[in-house]
């Protein structure tokens, strides 16, 4: 609990776009707990929108079906294009099709459910060092393209 | 040819085939009441005898003989002085010394028996047989006696005398083929015949014996001199033929001609102009066979026939003319060989045999195409087998062969040619003629050849001198070709006027004489003009053929129709003298002289003297001139009256008046002898003809009887038939429908590919209009995509297997199953393909949505599962120990696992607010009547119904643990209902109130199950829930926007997209 109570403007921040409560709550409590701050939990695209206009996270875990008409895929291009957010999806079936949409959000990972709080934070490490501004020594400053918009 | 050894063996004696038919008793009778008992001969009787008739001839044939007589049996020996019988419903033959009879099958008769035994036993029996015709209706026997003069025999035919033969056209056609030796009446024929054995006797000594030295000699040397005589008059060597046969042959000319000796009859040789041409002519018999002269034929067919055919087209006729016909062999093995050819190359010519002969009697046997067994020896087996159809002991020609033949009496020499032949086969025929003739026959050939046709002529035949006509082809064969170098006005046509005689001719020949004959000639034709008495000239029946000048004033012309008969001219009184006169010397070829005729002038009476003069010119006919000699001045009727009574005292005038009388009495009952005479044979033909026609109505009777039960099958056969094309019609219109209602596509092709037939279906995959029935599929435009039809129809023909694919139509909605199998016939032969499609579309959707379901469950329950991982991660941060962490996690996985079982029993879809309750809330309140709910029938969506029964179960937990159901009394009342609210949407709301449990106090109700119960609802359904601690118990108001949690209306299960 230690963590979370800490300050750390360094650590990574993430937007959860989930439409099951439990399984949303799981995964903050789960990247809580190595570090990285959750900005919100959304569980339709338009939430998931709005919170990262608001907060600007470095990355987003987007789960393909959500509670909205507008799917994963589309918030994620959406979040990539206009803010250069990129996505970790988590997903319980993704098939080519999908997954070759999906690559215009230029996805950081891809993430199969049913997952373990272990694999989930393993993904997300693996994917985060592939990110340059939060690579173990880099510093806080990202948000590429945040001036582009409203 | 039978051995040397059947001749010395069985030439001890004779075999003589006496065949008779109609009217063959009575002649049989006459023939062995004269035959001497003693006659090395074995006698056969072979008669037409119908069948079921038991005959009695052997018995009346004994009568008349000494000689034993027997009916024929099989095996029988025939012994010399021996008389056979044929007994009814049997053929007999002869196989050397035996009779061989077999036994007709019911219902058949051989219509030719006496062919069949005279060809038989001169096939064995050679020189030493003999062929005797006797009475009979049709032509029975002529080829026989035919074969049995190509073998050097003897034949007979039974001629007129004053009772006999009743039937001649058996004998007459047998005398008309010209091979005939000798015309006898029935009681001659023993003694002939006895002669005739008696002296080839004699003749096998001249020849095998040479006892009498010097008779052999004298022979030897009168038999090269036959050879001399021969080769000088008719330009041909017998040196090369068998002398023993050539003998024989002269033998029985002497036996003809009645000379004793050799040297006597080369002298009749020498001296008779038709003697060496008649020798000529017996010499050479029996070449007009099948096939006779074998390589001739074969040349024939190699060299000629061929040519034939190149030269025509499939629409000309091959035109073949065959003079001289006589009993058809010649034309029919033409035919044959013509036939032949047709059969082994196609689309040819069509072939015409003209076969043409002056005799009648042959062209009948020719037309009805059938010969005994014998007659076909040259026959090879197999043309046998193609072209024959065997009848008991004879072959009738097929019906193919039969129809090339046109048969007809025609002269080569009297009657105009035929024309544009492409082959004239006119073998031994000019061997009868003399060179003259022969050199008006052959450009007659010449002239009915097409340019290039064939010329076929005998062996003993050639060109002669026409060189100028006709070219060599073969010229050992006697195959010639003509020249086309004459021109048309070079061909001498035969020319013949009837009724020229012989006498015009020498008239006209004496007036190409000298000037002062012809001086002479005036004179004396005026002499006759003026000074001689009126007369004519008649022929032995009365026509006149001659007028002298003034011959009215005793003939005058008759009513009606011109006539030149002399009986019909005369003026009255004349007339009768005239009539007795004529035939008095027509009997006795005197002058007959008549006084005093009387002959009516008008008014008066003239008397004349008549004279008949017969005029006899050599051995022609005699002519009669009858003159006319008026005595005195004409007389009228009162004078001539006066002389008549005048004349009536003179006892001399009167005497001579009852002779003429008397010998007119006599020629009215001489004349009246002839017509009766003429009524009998005329009534006897008649019997005759009623005769035929009676028999000709039997068979009549017979064929109508057989046409009838033919009918009757027929009948039979056709209602079959009818029955089976009505089933066939039900069977297509079943089929008809059966492809209409299934909507299979079905198309069928043959071996090339060529539709058959196709179902209306097909017309969606295939561009086919009605008119595309027998052209290729390959021709044809179709729907499908990326599919080689014609590739997969070839693979199906080349391997007999079916062939499947799923294939789909350009517009790529459609799916069919193309099915390719094998056509299979009804006696499993492949014969082109059945091509069938069958519309999958709703089964490849069906498929499709399968797929996605399936994807979708999966879907479904890893994300489920990934829910519950959150569940448990959130149940355990929550728990003090396992014990706590158990219970908690096991009662929300088994709730979670409830509300699926309803979700999934709405189809993933909706589920019943009520039943949710149930479902959520019995495991709390097993003994029941714990809850009361109440609410309008409300369906929650799936996410909805989830996240909802997991909040009842909290609860129902709760109240389990510290609130109204922690107590026996304690009851839940439940309430919902669907509420509007502010700009138009509505609000599902829910009630939980607590009653009747122990007081509660809020923090002791607060935990999880409170907070999820917010957070949840919040999260997932847009949902909030307030909760009130009231003193009897909890309540909870909970309020969904129903736009997230209620299916508006029911909803058939559909996928979405993962």
């Amino acid at each position: 609990m230690t963590k979370d109570e800490s300050p750390m403007s360094e650590a990574p921040r993430v937007l959860i776009v989930e439409d099951q409560y439990f399984v949303a709550v799981d995964c903050e409590l789960q990247l809580r707990s190595v570090g990285i701050d959750c900005v919100g939990l959304a569980t339709t695209a338009a939430e998931a929108l709005d919170i990262a206009e608001r907060e600007h996270p470095d990355f987003a875990l987007m789960d393909i079906r959500l509670a909205s008409v507008a799917d994963g895929v589309e918030a994620a291009i959406v979040l990539y294009e206009r803010f250069g957010i990129r996505c970790i999806f988590a997903s319980a079936h993704a098939d080519a099709a999908t997954r070759s949409l999906a690559e215009r959000a230029h996805p950081l990972g891809w993430l199969d459910k049913p997952y373990t709080g272990g694999q989930l934070v393993a993904t997300v490490r693996e994917c985060l060092s592939a990110l340059p501004a939060l690579a173990p020594d880099a510093s806080s400053s990202h948000t590429p393209s945040s001036s582009s918009v409203h | 040819m039978s051995t040397e050894a059947t001749q010395t063996a069985e030439g001890e004696f004779f075999v003589v085939g006496i065949g008779a038919s109609a009217g063959g008793v009575e002649a049989l009778a006459q023939l062995f009441d004269a035959m001497p008992a003693d006659i090395e001969a074995a006698l056969v009787v072979v008669t037409h005898l119908g069948p079921h008739r038991e005959t009695l001839l052997a018995e009346i044939i004994s009568r008349t003989t000494k000689m034993p007589v027997a009916n024929a049996t099989h095996g029988a020996r025939l012994q010399p002085g021996h008389v056979y019988v044929l007994p009814a419903e049997h053929v007999l033959t002869v196989k050397g010394a035996e009779l061989q009879l077999l036994r007709l099958a019911p219902g058949h008769h051989e219509r030719n028996p006496i062919d069949v035994f005279f060809t038989s036993v001169a096939k064995h029996w050679r020189e030493n047989s003999v062929g005797i015709v006797l009475s009979g209706a049709g032509s029975d026997g002529t080829l026989g006696v035919k074969a049995i003069k190509e073998e050097g025999g003897l034949t007979i035919a039974q001629g007129q005398n004053g009772s006999g033969p009743a039937y001649d056209s058996m004998p007459l056609s047998a005398v008309a083929s010209g091979l005939v030796d000798l015309v006898l009446p029935a009681e001659q024929i023993g003694a002939k015949l006895q002669q005739y054995v008696r002296s080839l006797r004699t003749l096998e000594t001249i020849v095998g014996d040479d006892k009498d030295r010097e008779r052999a000699q004298s022979q030897a040397g009168a038999v090269q001199d036959l050879y001399a005589v021969m080769r000088k008059r008719v330009g041909h060597d017998f040196h090369s033929y068998k002398e023993r046969t050539f003998i024989r042959r002269v033998q029985r000319r002497m036996q003809v001609r009645q000379v004793g000796s050799m040297p006597e009859y080369v002298d009749l040789l020498r001296q008779d102009s038709d003697e060496p041409r008649l020798l000529f002519r017996d010499l050479l018999i029996g070449v007009t066979s099948f096939f006779r002269d074998g390589e001739a034929f074969a040349a024939l067919e190699a060299q000629v026939i061929p040519q034939l055919f190149a030269n025509a087209g499939a629409g000309d006729t091959i035109r073949v003319w065959v003079p001289g016909c006589a009993t058809g062999e010649e034309a029919y093995s033409l035919a044959l060989l013509l036939r032949e050819h047709m059969l082994k190359v196609d689309g040819v010519a069509k072939v015409q045999v003209f076969a043409t002969d002056i005799d009648e009697p042959a062209l009948a046997v020719a037309r009805s195409g059938r010969y005994p067994a014998p007659m076909l020896e040259n026959v090879a087996p197999e043309r046998l087998k193609r072209f024959f159809r065997q009848e008991s002991q004879s072959y009738v020609l097929a019906k193919e062969v039969r129809d090339m033949c046109i048969f007809s009496a025609h002269s080569v020499i009297r009657d105009p040619p035929f024309s544009r032949m492409d082959l004239v086969s006119c073998r031994n025929l000019l061997i009868y003629f003399n060179t003259e003739l022969q050199d008006s026959v052959l450009p007659v050939f010449h002239y009915a050849l097409k340019p290039n046709g064939y010329l076929f002529l005998g062996p003993a035949e050639t060109i002669s001198r026409h060189t100028d006509l006709f070219a060599a082809v073969d010229k050992k064969q006697r195959i010639f070709q003509r020249r086309a170098t004459l021109s048309a006005a070079g061909i001498r046509v035969p020319t013949w006027v009837p009724g020229m005689r012989a006498a015009d001719v020498d008239l006209r020949a004496r007036e190409g004489s000298q000037k002062e004959q012809r001086l002479r000639r005036h004179i004396e034709a005026n002499v006759l003009e003026q000074f001689t008495p009126a007369h004519i000239v008649v022929e032995g029946d009365g026509s006149i053929i001659y007028y002298s000048a003034r011959t009215g004033k005793y003939l005058e012309p008759q009513i009606g129709s011109p006539s030149r008969q002399i009986q019909a001219m005369a003026r009255r009184g004349l007339r009768l003298e005239l009539r007795t006169a004529l035939r008095e010397a027509v009997e006795r070829r005197q002058t007959i002289v008549r006084e005093r005729v009387e002959v009516d002038l008008d008014d008066r009476v003239q008397l004349i003297r008549l004279t008949v003069h017969p005029v006899i010119q050599g051995d022609q006919e005699p002519l009669y001139l009858i003159v006319f000699t008026d005595l005195g001045r004409p007389l009228t009727r009162e004078e001539a009256a006066h002389q008549q009574t005048h004349a009536d005292g003179d006892v001399a005038g009167l005497e001579h008046e009852l002779r003429e009388t008397r010998d007119r009495l006599q020629a009215t009952v001489e004349e009246y002898e002839t017509a009766l005479e003429e009524l009998k044979s005329g009534n006897e033909e008649l019997v005759s003809v009623n005769e035929e026609l009676q028999s000709t109505n039997e068979e009549l009777e017979t064929s109508k009887e057989e046409l009838q039960s033919v009918n009757e099958e027929l009948h039979t056969v056709n209602s079959e038939l009818a029955s089976k094309v009505d089933e066939l019609h039900h069977s297509n219109a079943d089929l008809r429908n059966l492809f209409e209602s299934t909507q299979i596509a079905t198309v069928f092709l043959d071996r090339h590919l060529i539709i058959r037939s196709y179902t209306p279906a097909v017309t969606g995959i295939f561009n086919l209009i009605p008119g595309d029935r027998g052209r290729p599929i390959t021709d044809i435009a179709h729907q499908l995509e990326d599919v080689d039809v014609t590739r997969d129809i070839r693979r199906v023909l080349d391997e007999h297997t079916p062939l499947e694919r799923p294939v789909r139509l350009r517009d790529g909605k459609v799916f069919h199953l193309m099915r390719i199998l094998p056509y299979r016939t009804t006696d499993e032969q492949n014969d082109g393909v059945l091509i069938t499609f069958v519309n999958i579309t709703e089964v490849v959707a069906a498929e499709e949505q399968q797929r996605m379901l399936v994807s979708e469950l999966n879907h479904r329950v890893r994300n489920m599962l990934q829910v519950v991982i959150g569940l448990a991660n959130q149940t355990l941060h929550r728990s003090a120990d396992m014990k706590q962490f158990e219970n908690a996690f096991m009662g929300r996985v088994q709730s979670l696992a409830r509300a699926y079982e309803l979700v999934s029993r709405g189809g993933w879809h909706q589920v019943s607010i009520a039943e949710l309750l149930d479902s959520q809330l019995a495991p709390f309140a097993p003994e029941g009547g714990r809850y009361r709910a109440a609410g309008a029938p409300v369906l929650l969506t799936a996410n909805a119904a989830l996240a909802f029964g997991l909040v009842l179960y909290e609860l129902a937990t709760n109240a389990t643990k510290y609130g109204a159901l922690s107590v026996p009394n304690g009851q839940v009342e439940l309430a919902w209902g669907l509420e509007a609210r502010d700009g138009g949407s509505s609000a599902l709301v829910f009630s939980w109130r607590e009653r009747g449990g122990p007081r509660v106090s809020e923090p002791t109700r607060r935990g999880f199950g409170s907070e999820l119960l917010e957070r949840q609802l919040r999260y997932e359904l847009n949902g909030k829930a307030t909760m009130e601690f009231l003193e009897d118990g909890l309540q909870v108001m909970v309020e969904i926007p129903a736009s997230s949690a209620v299916v508006a209306q029911a909803r058939p299960i559909a996928p979405r997209r993962p």
